[in-house]
This record gives C-alpha cells, structure tokens and sequence, in this order.
C-alpha cells in the first residue's frame, strides 16, 4: 500500500522532534502552495535524504482518489484531469459522469463526440437548444434516465422518435418552451411503445391552422400527452397533465378535457374563450385540480391538497411561462402581475433552485426586449 | 470490567496496545480480530507514526460504550472541529500515508476527512500547474495530448 519504503530507525514517539526541512526543489513547490502547512518532512534525519521524499500522489489508490474527484466541482475536476495522465483517465470515469448540464453551450455535435466517451453511464442531461438530433444520440448515453431540454423549438415529429428510441433507459423527457412541430400522432405511438416514460413537453401546436392547443404533461405513473384528435376521441387514458393557457380553447372543447378520467391537473391560465364563461367552474372538475386565472382560489387549493413534488413543479413551469408571455404581451402592468394571491403562489411552489430562477428571468428579459 | 485489549504492530516492529473497541473502528481489523482473537495484528505496510496517527483518530471518534466515560464524550460539533485541526496539523505526505491507512484499514471517516484536505487543497490551486506543483505530479502529456485534453474540459459534469 505505501509506496515509499521507508526505514526508519528511530523509536516510537521521537520522531515528532525530529523535523527536518526537505529539500530545497520541495520549498521551492512550496511557495505555490495553498492554504496547508509547508513542507516538512517527519522523520529520521539520517534517512530523509535517501528517501527522497516526493511522495508519488499518483500511485494513490484508484477509489480514494475517485471519492477526492467528487468533493471537487467541475472546475477544479477539469484542472485536476489536466495534471497527468493517470489522473486524466480517473477523471474520465465513468462514475464521475452521472449528470451533465449542457444549458450554457452549444449542444452539438462536436460537443457530443468530445463527451461520448465518458457518458457511458450517463443518467441526466440538461441542455438547450438542440443544433441536431444525432447530438444527443452521439453521446452515446445508453443508460440515460432524464433528458431535459429546453428551447427545442426545431424538434420534428422524427426527431422526438428517434432521441426516445435511441434512449430506450430514459424514463423523464422533458422538452421545453418548444415542440411546435410535434404532431398528436407521434406522442401517441411513443405513448403505446414506451409506457414507463413520463413525457412532459410545452408548447405543443397541434393543427395550428385551426387553433393551437399548448400541452403539458406530466404523469407520475405512466404517460401521455394527447391532442386535440385524442380528447375528441377521448383515448387519452393516460394523460394527467394538462395546460391549455392562453389558447383558444372553447366551452366544447374544455368539456371533453373534463371528462378525461386520468387527468389530475388542468391549467388554463388566459383562455379568452373561457374568461365570461359562467359555467367555468372549477368545482366541476370533480377529482382534478384546475387552475384558472383565480389565482387566490390556486392558492388555497394548494394549502388543502398534498401535491407531488413533481407536479409542482410542473405547476410552476407553466406558472413561470404565463408569466413571461404576461410581461411580454403587457408590460406596462408588469408590476400587476406579482399582485398578492399570484406572489403568494409562487412562493408556495418554489421547487426551483435559486440559479433556475435567475436563469430563466434573464431568458425572459431577453426574450421581451426582442 | 477490564476492557479488552488488542495489539496491532508497524512496519518496524513496534507494538502498539489499543483498545478493542477504538481499533474496531475499522472495518479490517474488526475483521481480523474476529478471525484471529487474541494474536498480534502485523501491519506490514504502516509506519509507526502512521499508525499513531490513525490510532489517535480512533480514539477520539469511537463511539461511547454504556460504561465508558471517557475522552470519546465530544459532542458532534467538537468532534468537526478536531477533525479539522487533525488534518490541518498534517503535512503533506503524510497525509497521503494517512489517507492510504485509511482505504487500507477501511476507516470510512477518516478517509473522508484526508480526502476532504486533499480535495480543499486542490481547490485552492488555480489551476493545473498550481496542482503539479503542490503534489509534486510530473507532466507525462505530449502535445497532442494537451490539446485534446483542453477540448475535453471546456464541458461541466
């Protein structure tokens, strides 16, 4: 286990008074050192200078240094991969590689080849914006459990079919803010082929020229989204999720969501079509919560319902659109929109992490200054 | 009630007498010393001043029986902070011979707090060059290597 063979001669309990200053290279090491005590060698004067003490940190054993790996974040991870190359294969392990959050870069293909080969064990990627589908599919990920993008907005009916079909492990797709070129039908046969996945995408556009249906889903079982095709049908035997803000949903229409029998959760933020509508009754969603633009009323249902962490969340990603299309759209009543009941909403969810947030404010802004 | 004693020996032959409880801290010795009741445990491959050290990081950390009263009664805060200024008081070196007493005897705590000093250590470096230097680590890249190795890290795990 120790590499350096040391004799030493002296007894048990003498040495701590025999410090010796190592050489002089190990001083010169030392001025760039940080934050430790210098370099001082314990041991037998007789002996320190055969030993020759630069003790070889590379021949430390293989899981000590792993577990050093994942105290550091990924900058000093990247440093320490660039020293040598034992600790550049550890740094490539495969352990090390369980999560990769890609949002602040160009995800592409040459990204994805300079990764592939230590995604083996991938299970979470986050990313924004996909330049191409092969992409994702070139990492090579073939254990991945969760993929979140977000900003997909050129995402095709066959580029959704072949990322789940080349992530068969994948067990949460989220693909936000974008799949304005997903059709109905697709998500309906990944919904028959891959029952375990939960999908929950945004800002679905299903027959765009007749009216648009924005659609969430979110599932904590099995999963489903469905269109407008599926709710006339009433198929949508899976679908627990749905967000129908801002679109031009109609009272017959609103009708068939209701009598969706897996669907838990309905949001129907700034639907025009419903605004006047007497008969617009949140007590007549019998079993599901629904969400309007009563925002005390949300409040208040959320105090007396225990919901999953996971639809909260969900909840707060539509929340935080309908915010950004609000400010968007009215911005000189932006400080309207924060008014008490909506405030208190927010802060009731809050799943999200503080840097989540910031995130996607400065996304907003940029978006409502274009 | 006498407390059962155990004798564990260095590299150099020097014996060390501690209590069954304290050296049962680690997994391997907890091992042996059911295999092997009542021998000496040679430890071929730890100096004296090793295994003081490790010694005298199980005493402080083990966990108090109904009887004793002793030292081990350090509220969990102390204990931190003890930890901290164990490895604080470490030099270098041997905190790599320490680290690997720890894997090697399986002393999970201990092998987080010399791995902890190693990681903050690291993090303290600005970059690459800064770690060669502290650690004494030889660059064996070529040039070819260094470029790809620059491509590889421009990503966050």
């Amino acid at each position: 286990m120790n590499p350096r063979v040391r004799h030493r001669s002296d007894e048990d309990g003498k040495d701590m008074d025999r410090r010796v200053v190592r050489q002089r290279v190990d001083e010169e090491h030392g001025k760039n050192k940080v934050g430790s005590p210098s370099y001082l060698l314990i041991g037998d004067e007789d002996v320190a200078p055969q030993v020759q003490e630069s003790v070889d940190w590379t021949s430390l054993a293989y899981d000590p240094m792993l577990h050093v790996f994942t105290l550091l974040d990924h900058r000093d991870r990247a440093s320490l991969a660039s020293t040598c190359k034992a600790w550049r294969s550890l740094g490539a392990s495969p352990y090390l590689w369980r999560s990769l959050d890609l949002h602040a870069y160009r995800f592409d293909l040459s990204m994805a080849a300079s990764l592939a080969n230590r995604c083996a064990d991938l299970q979470k990627v986050r990313f924004r914006g996909l330049d191409s589908p092969a992409a994702l599919v070139n990492l090579r990920a073939k254990n991945l459990k969760e993929i979140s993008g977000e900003s997909c907005e050129n995402i095709t009916d066959a580029t959704l079919s072949m990322i789940i079909a080349r992530t068969e492990a994948s067990r949460v797709s989220s693909l936000d803010q974008a799949c304005e070129r997903i059709t109905s039908e697709v998500i309906k046969v990944i919904a028959i082929c891959c029952p375990k996945l939960k999908l929950r995408l945004s800002g679905m556009r299903d027959r765009p020229d007749e009216w648009c249906l924005f659609a969430t889903s979110l599932s904590p079982g099995r999963q489903t989204w469905t269109g407008e095709l599926q709710l006339r049908a009433g198929e949508a035997s899976n679908l627990t999720g749905l967000d129908v803000s801002r679109t031009s949903i109609d009272q017959r229409l609103f009708e068939a969501v209701g009598v969706i029998s897996s669907l838990e959760l309905v949001c129907a933020f700034k639907c025009t079509m419903l605004e006047h509508d007497a008969d617009l009754d949140p007590d007549r969603f019998e079993g599901k919560l629904m969400f309007n633009n009563n925002f005390n009323r949300m409040a208040s249902l959320l105090e007396d319902t225990s919901v999953e962490e996971e639809t909260t969340r969900w909840l707060e990603w539509n929340l935080s659109r309908d915010a950004s299309v609000f400010r968007r759209v009215e911005l000189a009543r932006v400080e309207q929109f924060m008014e008490q009941p909506r405030r208190k909403l927010f802060l009731r969810l809050m799943q999200s992490s503080q840097e989540d947030v910031q995130e996607r404010a400065a996304r907003d802004s940029r978006l409502s200054s274009t | 009630m006498s407390k059962k004693m155990i004798v564990l020996k260095s590299s150099e032959g020097v014996s060390f007498v501690v209590e069954e409880a304290v050296a049962r801290q680690s997994k391997i010795i907890s091992f042996l010393v059911e295999e092997f009741p009542d021998r000496e445990l040679p430890l071929t491959n730890m100096t004296s001043e090793i295994l003081r050290k490790t010694i005298e990081y199980c005493k402080k950390h083990v966990v108090e029986d109904d009887g004793g009263g002793d030292s081990s009664s350090s509220s969990s805060g102390d204990l931190k902070e003890w930890d901290v200024k164990f490895v604080a008081e470490i030099d270098q070196p041997r905190l790599m011979d320490l680290l690997m007493a720890a894997n090697y005897l399986d002393i999970p705590s201990l092998l987080d707090v010399t791995c902890q000093k190693v990681a903050d250590t690291i993090a303290a470096c600005n970059d690459e060059k800064e770690i060669r230097a502290t650690f004494n680590i030889e660059n064996d890249f070529t040039e070819e290597e260094v470029e790809a190795i620059r491509m590889e890290n421009q990503y966050p795990i």
